[in-house]
């Protein structure tokens, strides 16, 4: 393992050091792939990056790797969901403070919101000072924003920035100007979902977050239509079957009335409703009871007895499919066996 | 909205305070009128009638009152908004004139002061001023008191609780100056609102001030002690503390019949509007109850007849008895004081007996639901329900869903979940959607309840959908954020979605299934495909349709936990107190995962499903039985206030433990370890803390340390497990899971039988939910230690621990690969080999995938 890292960050640093003018797409391409071998590479490959340009030094100026192919890697990590680990990490050991974070960041030209990221990665650090580098310079920063708002588009930084405006302390009384200045943005989007619970009512109305109000006038275009209908079609007949028990077949006519609950009789459904027959063939505890009460509770005719029944009744299953589907053709059933979970306990079950 | 036949015989006639004589009586005729053609729905008339009447007193609150109602139901009930928009100019308007008539009150107050001490009349002058106060009551309380209240009554029905909370707040602080029967009403909505956001000590202030008003016996002497004063008030005018009698003060008593209409007019058009709105109130709000319950509806028809005949001036004692011991019941169970409410739901229907009582046994059934006597509930509610209302059978499909999906049978409440939806969806195509068509629809609550059926069969992102859904009305309870963190989390285990960037280090081999019959090939797939493009499987079907909905992905989930726990952490954000409905008793189920895996270090995932159903259990039973004894009735509200608001707080406390542990797991398959931490950190922080958590915070706080690459401080998580040198004690016993799970135990009596089903479906049935067993997670524990000495050289101690964990894990994965990793290391390759063909770990990866050219 360490010999491969070493191996990998000298990569890192040839590929650095082969860096030309015409090359630059590639190189870039080259070195976010180290991105893909998890945090690990991510870790090496800034590590490397600032080793390379001196960055513990604490000299932006110095700085012999060219910024924007250090801002086009971060901005890629800044995307990564590891983020603040990634950043923490390639810094252990070096300390930081709070102006040279500000020089380094403008160097490589990144946004408002790029730095005060990079800020509250920072505030998740083990080092005590980074931690509280990192929160003052987001700190400056979002005081700043509330002077020039800037637009944020990712939701997820937003809520970063709330979370951590709640989490300081001393801080929650920013979080009202932060939500005046989100109202602001955009107004023409809808407050996406995951932000909901953060904002104030208030916000929420102005942000067009759907009140009851607007529901009650647009909900005549049913969209829970769509809900029912892929209930109706996720339904599993078999997996109902197996719930109620035996019971479904205890007869005939009782048989038939559940199956017709559940549309068509497809060959797929008829192959599913075997196998949980296959499966179940014993062994499956029931209090008889739930079959007539379903039977009951759906509207059917309740059936009085129904004495204890301790397999399912194949005979009383095919006349009734029989009966439902004359057409169905048993060797496409035979084959839609063939699915997840086809499981026969026992020489009893197959020969069923 | 049947209920407009309900209006009250009582003349309605329009007159104002200000009227002098002549003109009152043909106001007043004007206003009987209208109020006859109200009664009989003939509303065009009624309007024109009124419409004549503001003529006459152009401006009068009243009359644009009685005239924006009149509209709003011409128009059949489908403009919200505009009757808002109108009611609350009539508010504004009365309470500008309550100013003016106020100033105008004190200036002729301090005049009629002077006169008095001029001359000597001072009964006379007492009686104008205290007529002139009297009027400045009137005006200011009373009649915008009115207003007010129906303003409350439309946001009921519109869902929006916290803003009807805010209306009626005010009113109810200061609900003495108000007259009876509106009071009555405030109260009874009131109590609604707070029923409907699970507020336990709001609704409990509010019924014991109804006791207290209108209570058992005192419901008689109310109701006519009311009447008894109207007419006193007539005859002694000085009487000003009766609001509604001082404007007749003012028109002095000349004409005995008018005046006794006169005060009274705008108050029974108010009311029978109010009630009218309000029987729907009721209707609507027992439906709320099963709606976030999971619990069963409450009979419609039984709140329909009962306001109904409350409208009738003279409440019947017994009917509004029953309503009372009705909010009684719903108040103790929603504070879950089952004994009591057994009691209580038993008197109920007593007093209901000879009438229907199908409330009185939706409420029974709810009862015998959360005492986990399903059976018991289902049989009730079939004796209960008259389905052919809409409103009601989508409820009492809703309530049997809940039901059988307490009873383990997912698939089964699919069906009823369904055919809820399929009720409300009828019932919100008539055109125009009625407000009090809208205000049955609870689509979205049983959306929610969808969800977590989906959930409970192993569909995350259907489940999801739902939830996403749902949101609209919870977005603010923490536990909506946790389920669709958890439909994410599944999602992730079934392989549906991927990981942060890397499934190159997944330790299975995935594999396609591509074709159809003898053209079928099974597909490798090697993580990173051409050109560094991470594999993509599934990513399609997580689209959760067009509008920018979030797809279900790790970062999501993450997002979500986020929410949640800040949710839970700001309180005053999180219980919306008036926000929203809340559901607490929905049962949980919890799916936290263990530790994943990662290169060389192997871990076991632990697959830890937890079953919980938050509250209840025994706790319950300690309540009541202390309970009991409390006497009185209103000791037993504020016990099972106090009660409550405990559970609430373990609730939280175990919501938060899962949102902690499962942050924490998020946050370490983003391979992001230094948030891990923090969340394991976090949890293993948390007071009381179960054990089954301090063994996953355990677990994930060593894991993430071991990725930041401090084995040593990883170690010493594991060390409290170990004792006397190479053995692991178990974490956690079966008894902490028992606890966890908190089991209903049924107190007493009956059947165990709800619970026992839920327990037995057949162990090979993947969608089962597992409790996380003691014996697996010691497995785990040795297979984790073996790791931690693995990497740190000590070869032989883990290899005594992983063969441990093999013999406790003998299918896992991770303890495999670790092993083999010693063997390696120890330079057994044969043995290691050998390992290696019995760990053919292959993950079919259901559907989409399409063959490319690149394969």
């Amino acid at each position: 393992m360490i010999l491969l890292s070493s191996l990998i960050a000298s990569q890192i640093l040839f590929l650095l050091q082969s860096l030309t003018d015409s090359n630059f797409d590639a190189v870039l391409n080259e070195l976010l792939q180290f991105v893909e071998y998890g945090s690990e590479g991510s870790i090496l490959l800034l590590r490397t990056c600032l080793d390379h340009m001196n960055f513990d030094k604490g000299e932006v100026h110095k700085m012999q790797l060219r910024p924007d192919l250090l801002a086009a890697i971060l901005r890629y990590l800044l995307d990564q969901p590891n983020f603040s680990t990634v950043f923490c990490e390639s810094l252990r050991g070096i300390v930081i403070n709070e102006k040279f974070l500000g020089d380094f960041c403008d160097a490589l030209h990144l946004s408002v919101f790029e730095k005060i990221a990079l800020g509250l990665a920072l505030a998740d650090a083990e080092n005590l000072e980074m931690r509280t580098n990192g929160q003052n310079f987001s700190m400056g920063l979002i005081e700043k924003l509330r002077e020039n708002p800037a637009s944020v588009d990712s939701s997820e930084q937003i809520q970063n920035i709330i979370m951590f405006l709640y989490r300081s302390e001393g801080l929650a009384k920013h979080v009202d100007s932060f939500m005046q200045m989100l109202s602001l943005m955009d107004p023409k989007e809808r407050t996406p979902l995951i932000l909901a619970p953060l904002l104030s009512d208030s916000l929420l109305e102005t942000t067009r977050f759907p009140r009851n109000l607007d529901i009650f006038y647009g909900c005549s275009e049913n969209e829970f239509d769509d809900i029912v209908a892929e209930m109706e079609s996720e339904t599993s007949m078999a997996d109902i079957m197996r719930e109620l028990g035996y019971g479904c077949t205890v007869n005939c006519s009782h048989c038939i009335e559940v199956l017709t609950f559940f549309s068509p009789l497809t060959e797929v459904t008829l192959s599913r409703i075997l196998s949980t027959m296959a499966r179940t063939y014993t062994g499956l505890e029931e209090n008889q009871s739930s079959y007539s009460t379903f039977c009951s509770a759906i509207g059917g005719t309740a059936t009085s007895d129904l004495s204890c029944l301790s397999s399912w009744n194949v005979d009383v299953l095919v006349d009734s499919i029989k009966q439902l589907a004359p057409g169905t053709n048993w060797i496409r059933v035979m084959e839609c066996l063939d699915h997840e979970g086809f499981y026969i306990p026992n020489e009893g079950a197959f020969s069923f | 909205m049947d209920s407009r036949d309900s209006t009250q015989s009582m003349a309605a006639t329009n007159s104002g305070g200000d009227d002098d004589g002549g003109l009152l009586s043909v106001t007043a005729s004007l206003a009987k009128e209208a109020s006859l053609y109200f009664q009989s729905r003939k509303f065009d008339e009624c309007l024109d009638l009124l419409n004549q009447l503001l003529e006459k007193k152009p401006d009068d609150p009243k009359v644009l009152h009685n005239i924006a109602i009149a509209e709003y139901f011409r128009d059949g009930c489908a403009d919200p908004k505009k009757l808002l928009e109108s009611l609350n100019n009539v508010k504004r308007r009365s309470e500008e004139l309550a100013r003016a008539s106020g100033e105008q009150a004190e200036a002729a107050n301090n005049l009629g002061n002077k006169v008095i001490l001029g001359a000597k009349g001072s009964g006379a002058g007492h009686q104008i001023s205290s007529a002139n106060s009297g009027s400045l009551v009137y005006m200011d309380e009373f009649d915008a008191s009115v207003a007010k209240l129906n303003i409350a009554v439309i946001w009921f029905h519109l869902h929006e609780y916290a803003k009807a909370l805010s209306v009626l707040e005010p009113l109810y602080q200061n609900i003495a100056p108000i007259d009876e029967s509106t009071a009555l009403q405030i109260c009874l909505l009131l109590l609604d609102v707070a029923l409907a956001c699970h507020d336990a000590s709001r609704s409990a202030d509010v019924l014991m001030y109804l006791e207290k008003a209108f209570g058992v016996g005192g419901v008689s002497q109310g109701d006519s002690g009311s009447m008894v004063q109207q007419q006193s008030t007539n005859l002694f005018t000085k009487y000003s503390s009766v609001p509604s009698s001082s404007s007749v003060a003012d028109v002095s008593n000349s004409d005995l019949a008018a005046t006794v209409n006169a005060p009274e007019n705008p108050l029974s058009r108010t009311l029978s509007e109010e009630t009218l709105e309000d029987d729907t109130v009721l209707v609507l709000s027992s439906f709320e109850i099963s709606g976030q319950n999971l619990a069963r509806p409450v009979g419609l028809s039984a709140s329909n007849e009962l306001s109904r005949t409350l409208v009738d001036r003279s409440i019947p004692t017994v009917d509004l008895k029953l309503k009372l011991q009705l909010y009684k019941v719903r108040f103790l169970l929603l504070t879950r004081n089952l004994k009591q409410a057994k009691r209580e739901v038993k008197h109920a229907m007593n007093i209901a007996r000879g009438r229907d009582s199908s409330m009185a046994l939706f409420l029974k059934s709810q009862l015998e639901y959360a005492r986990g006597n399903h059976r018991k509930a289902i049989k009730l509610l079939l004796a209960s329900s008259n389905r052919a209302e809409m409103g009601i059978s989508s409820m009492f499909n809703n309530n049997l869903g809940c039901i059988y999906y307490q009873l383990g049978k997912y698939h089964t409440s699919s069906v009823f979940f369904s055919k809820a939806l399929n009720n409300s969806a009828s019932l919100r195509k008539d055109k125009p959607l009625k407000l009090f068509t809208f205000s049955q629809d609870k689509s979205l609550l049983i959306t929610y309840n969808c969800g977590l059926q989906y959930l409970a069969c192993g569909k995350p992102i259907l489940a999801a959908r739902c939830f996403q859904k749902s949101s609209l009305v919870f977005y603010k309870r923490p536990l909506l954020w946790l389920r669709l963190a958890e439909c994410c989390l599944m999602a992730f285990e079934k392989g549906l979605i991927i990981a942060g960037r890397s499934p190159s280090d997944r330790s299975e081999v995935r594999v396609h299934v591509i074709g159809k019959g003898k053209w079928r090939h099974l597909v490798m797939d090697d993580g990173i495909l051409k050109n560094g493009h991470v594999d993509s499987v599934g990513t399609d079907d997580c689209f959760l349709g067009s509008d920018g909905q979030p797809n279900l992905s790790l970062s999501f989930a993450r997002q979500c936990l986020i929410n949640a726990l800040h949710l839970l952490n700001c309180p005053e954000l999180n219980y919306p107190k008036f926000g929203l409905p809340s559901n607490l008793s929905l049962e949980e189920d919890e799916s936290s995962e263990a530790t994943s895996s990662k290169n060389s270090i192997q871990r076991n995932l632990t697959g830890l499903d937890s079953k919980i159903s938050v509250g209840l259990g025994q706790v319950t039973s300690n309540g009541d039985a202390k309970e009991q004894k409390g006497g009185t009735s209103l000791e037993t509200i504020q016990n099972s206030v106090s009660y409550c608001e405990d559970m609430c707080e373990r609730e939280n406390q175990m919501i938060k433990q899962a949102l902690l542990s499962n942050l924490a797991y998020v946050e370490l398959q983003l391979e992001n370890p230094v948030k891990a931490l923090a969340a394991a950190r976090s949890l293993l922080e948390l007071p009381d803390c179960s054990r089954i958590y301090i063994f996953l915070g355990h677990v994930y706080a060593a894991e993430a340390l071991c990725l930041l690459n401090k084995p040593n401080e990883a170690a010493e998580h594991f060390s409290i497990y170990l004792s006397a040198g190479n053995n692991v004690d178990l974490p956690f016993s079966q008894e902490d899971c028992e606890q966890w799970r908190v089991e209903k135990t049924v107190d007493s009596e009956e059947l165990n039988g709800g619970s026992m089903a839920a327990k037995n479906s057949s162990p090979e049935d993947p969608q089962d939910i597992l409790l996380p067993n003691p014996e697996e997670a010691r497995g785990t524990l040795y297979a984790n230690i073996a790791a931690l000495f693995a990497m740190q050289g000590e070869l032989d101690r883990a290899h005594h621990f992983v063969m441990q964990a093999l013999s406790l894990l003998p299918r896992s994965t991770e303890a495999t690969l670790t092993a083999i990793y010693i063997d390696l290391m120890l330079g057994k390759s044969q043995e290691a080999v050998a390992k290696l063909k019995q760990c053919s770990h292959v993950r079919f990866v259901p559907g989409g995938f399409h063959l490319n050219t690149s394969c």
